[in-house]
């Protein structure tokens, strides 16, 4: 399983102020899974996507991720563990104000100790393949909203995770905007076998999904079929990108 | 990367956070060059006016000559000059009159400013400070007990000595009227006696064997070694640079806590961007270490402007003062070591200021973060 959560809670807050933010949810997913999570707002969908994305940890229950405990894992451990493995995107301020785009996107592989030069390189090939190789040396200020969600798509890729969390990731969009975001996505789940996990209040979403989970009160409700339609999506352009980044990716021994 | 570019996007503030650590540390190396270069140049001066190792000295010229030459004698002994150092009164003004004898003029290192050394009965050298010349006659006052009271001697002023130490602090100015030793004598009724003998040792290992045979020889006298002497100097030095050091310690204070202001508020800023970093998973001490590498950036640039700034400010106010008219030429040297204190100062005060706005987004968990825009 890419991500197995077993009668996991999260409460905040205790006594009068106690609210059950997820409640002895369990759910498996299999490598390659595109799961939109569904629901209104306090439903407990960014609480679920914060533990899997290991950025919270629940108050009871067991977390895999990739088949290891992440419960218990120290903090430090636990922020390589994401580096190798969890691309993250927020619904907006997702790339740091004083980078270009390219430098944004090289910071996860800098990180990980890639050589500068090299890291540049990926980057201006992650932007290519995301559409955005002529905003390589623009700040965040300088692009639209699309080409920032779009610039941090290529962040989240870039140290080959097989996760990606998307939290919200069109609510700042305009529909066109959205519905390439949405291909793109779809795409890279497709080419990169990346599992995906998406929590949205955006109907649209839902025609990436393989799965798809609605959200009440801290409870999952999955729905039989999901309403899956075709996008016009760019493989073509993925996909020889994808291979100009294997060959990278060999040169950085990722 | 990440250092340099906050550096960039927040130059102004940065810009105005050096200046407050570089001028704490402009004013520490200001008045450590001060101190440096006032210090060793009154041990130097000190030792140009007291030659010696040990200076016997009493109130009455009661020293017998023939001690002097017992003294010369001596095999551990290098030199030995008894002189007569005594005070009057010219036109209201105190003077000390000091008489050497002539034969060992040189000895003394007398700066003369014009004219030339006594070299007969009458004639004298007199301090800047009395605002003779060449050529003027001196009379004056001398008050002695053991002269039984009030004596007038008449002198030629034939050179001008420049004031010890220059004369810039006022407790250096002597009005000295050095005249011939046996003619002072002669005019005092002193006989052959001196007040003081100075005596300089063959080796250093005599010192403090000698000064406790004197000290205990002649129980009137006072006994005082160079070495003592400078410890004196270097007491006062020593309170003079603590009093400097209060008052660099202060203004590097208030450097440090506007550091501290300044990285808090700039951490409260950037919280959205560590969150998100953390979030990516860049490690907590990855970004600690970027902002450490800001601070430590600024407090090199601080230092380094700081050092000059201290030192060329130094060189600046002691010409200023010397157009003032206040006569403080003591020579401002530049020391290798200022730029480490400088370094050391500015490095130690900006990571005092931003330790504790670190430590709080070192500790702060991503999912906090996230949620404090949430």
């Amino acid at each position: 399983m890419a991500v197995e959560l077993r009668r996991v809670s999260k409460v905040y807050g205790n006594g009068a102020v106690r609210t059950v933010a997820l409640e002895e949810v369990s759910l498996a997913v299999a490598p390659g899974e595109s799961v939109v999570l569904m629901g209104p707002s306090g439903s407990g969908k960014t609480t679920l996507l914060n533990i899997v994305a290991t950025l919270d940890r629940p108050t009871s229950g067991e977390v895999y991720v990739l088949g290891v405990d992440v419960v218990n894992m120290p903090e430090k451990k636990l922020e390589k563990f994401r580096l190798r493995n969890i691309g993250y995107l927020f619904q907006s301020y997702n790339l740091v104000p004083y980078l270009t785009a390219e430098q944004n996107v090289a910071l996860p592989l800098i990180a990980l100790g890639v050589k500068k030069e090299l890291a540049l390189l990926k980057a201006r090939v992650l932007l290519e393949l995301v559409g955005l190789e002529k905003a390589a040396g623009l700040y965040p200020q300088q692009m639209s909203s699309g080409m920032q969600q779009r610039a941090a798509v290529a962040r989240a890729l870039a140290n080959n995770p097989p996760i990606l969390v998307l939290d919200e990731p069109t609510s700042n969009l305009d529909a066109d905007n959205a519905s390439n975001l949405l291909a793109l996505i779809a795409a890279v789940n497709r080419i990169f076998k990346t599992t995906v996990f998406i929590a949205t209040h955006d109907a649209e979403v839902a025609r990436i999904a393989t799965r798809l989970i609605y959200m009440r009160s801290g409870r999952l409700y999955e729905a039989a079929e999901p309403p899956r339609r075709e996008l016009k999506i760019e493989l073509e352009r993925v996909a020889a990108a994808y291979e100009k980044l294997r060959r990278i990716d060999e040169l950085i021994g990722l | 990367m990440l250092a340099l570019g906050d550096l960039k996007s927040r130059a102004l503030r940065y810009l105005l956070t050096a200046v407050a650590i570089g001028v704490g540390v402009a004013l520490l190396v200001a008045l450590t060059a001060v101190s440096d270069a006032t210090r060793a140049y009154v041990e130097q001066t000190l030792y140009k006016v007291y030659p010696a190792d040990i200076m016997m000295y009493s109130d009455s010229i009661n020293i017998p000559q023939r001690l002097v030459d017992l003294l010369q004698r001596n095999p551990a002994v290098s030199g030995a000059e008894g002189i007569i150092i005594t005070t009057g009164v010219v036109n209201g003004q105190v003077v000390s009159i000091v008489g050497i004898p002539l034969r060992d003029v040189d000895y003394f290192a007398i700066d003369l400013k014009e004219g030339r050394l006594p070299s007969s009965g009458g004639e004298a050298v007199v301090e800047e400070s009395l605002a003779a010349r060449p050529g003027d006659t001196i009379t004056i006052k001398v008050y002695s007990s053991a002269l039984g009271g009030e004596r007038t001697i008449t002198v030629k002023v034939v050179g001008v000595m420049r004031s010890f130490l220059r004369g810039f602090i006022g407790a250096f100015r002597l009005n000295l009227v050095v005249v011939p030793l046996d003619w002072l004598q002669e005019e005092l009724g002193a006989g052959p006696f001196v007040n003081a003998v100075l005596i300089t040792l063959r080796d250093k290992g005599y010192v403090t064997p000698f000064y406790k045979t004197l000290k205990e020889t002649f129980r009137d006298a006072q006994v005082y070694t160079q070495e003592a002497l400078l410890n004196t100097v270097s007491q006062v030095f020593n309170a003079l640079n603590f009093v400097f050091t209060v008052i660099s310690a202060a203004a590097l204070a208030t450097a440090a806590v506007t550091t501290f202001a300044v990285m808090s508020i700039t951490a409260r800023e950037r919280l959205r961007e560590f969150g998100l970093l953390k979030a990516v998973g860049i490690s907590s001490s990855d970004i600690v270490v970027s902002v450490a590498v800001e601070v430590a950036l600024l407090s090199v640039a601080a230092g380094i402007a700081g050092a000059a700034l201290g030192f060329y400010g130094a060189t600046l106010v002691k010409q200023i003062l010397i157009g003032m008219g206040v006569n403080f030429d003591v020579p401002i040297e530049f020391k290798l070591r200022y730029i480490a204190l400088a370094l050391s100062a500015s490095l130690a005060v900006a990571l005092a200021g931003a330790a504790s706005p670190l430590y709080r987004v070192a500790k702060l968990r991503p999912i906090e973060i996230l949620q404090l825009w949430r």
